[in-house]
């Protein structure tokens, strides 16, 4: 039987998430470069957009494979890495809880950063990450933290007070930013809780000064608690 | 549905706007009037497989 389908594609397909990508270059191309990767890594980017992460990663000589749920941005992530003339990363679209295409334990490196933490289904999210993760490898999120009072959450907040309420049984995005939610679903994957650590960090977005017109505009996710 | 798209049906869509205006501008740490930088905490989870 098919899994059923991620209700996210239309969303991230309907808003152009590049201009807002591009905002956060700097802050992706910072990130990247604390995670030790070494020219010849195999390295999957989950929901990695048009490559804010995906494209850094290869820059230092990894193999990247960039997998989203959105066909544009998809495209729009392999013209980037074909304007970069880098070879070493290409882009599928795929669904991070079902990632039938990949084998078992083929990456050493699995990166999302506000990618997977918005398909549906989080526990067979945690289950594919750790699944195609070789052993000895690891898997590193940036998930956005719910109440906090900088701008995502706030974004968030706001918009909820906006839209009609969840169907019943919906899952907020938003608990990946919690880390008893993040154990929880990591030890159901089979990873030990010990083998999972947080820290708090700071991405920033920068941009020329009419920002937050078209961001409102862009932003898929102020349809999202 | 997207909010705006909500509250439009709603005809609250000025102020969404206007919330979010407020909150765009209260987050700007740009020192530059031509530039808005505006950072966000996050979760960095690290799992060991």
């Amino acid at each position: 039987m098919n899994a059923p389908a991620n209700p996210n594609k239309a969303l991230w397909e309907k808003g152009d998430f590049t201009r807002i990508a591009a905002t956060m270059r700097e802050s992706g191309e910072a990130l990247v470069g604390q995670l030790g990767i070494e020219k010849g890594m195999k390295v999957l980017d989950l929901g990695c957009g048009d490559g804010t992460t995906a494209l850094p990663a290869a820059k230092l000589g990894a193999d990247v494979l960039g997998v989203d749920i959105a066909q544009n941005l998809v495209d729009a992530g392999n013209r980037r890495a074909q304007e970069m003339g880098l070879t070493n990363c290409r882009f599928q679209q795929g669904d991070a809880t079902d990632l039938r295409d990949l084998p078992d334990h083929s990456f050493d490196l699995v990166v999302s950063i506000f990618g997977a933490m918005f398909a549906p289904r989080p526990n067979e999210v945690a289950k594919e990450m750790v699944r195609v993760t070789r052993p000895g490898g690891r898997i590193v999120m940036g998930n956005w933290i719910p109440g906090d009072p900088t701008l995502v959450a706030q974004i968030l907040k706001i918009s909820s007070a906006y839209t009609p309420p969840p169907p019943e049984g919906f899952v907020s995005p938003m608990a990946w930013g919690m880390e008893n939610q993040v154990i929880e679903r990591f030890t159901a994957a089979g990873v030990a809780p010990e083998k999972i650590s947080f820290s708090k960090e700071t991405f920033t977005s920068i941009a020329p000064a009419h920002l937050p017109r078209w961001w409102m505009i862009s932003e898929p996710t102020t349809a999202r608690r | 549905m997207n909010a705006f798209a909500a509250a439009e049906k709603n005809g609250r869509a000025a102020a969404l706007q206007k919330e979010l205006e407020d909150l765009f501008t209260s987050q700007n740490k740009s020192s530059s009037k031509d530039t808005t930088s505006i950072p966000a905490a996050y979760l960095r989870v690290t799992v060991q497989v």
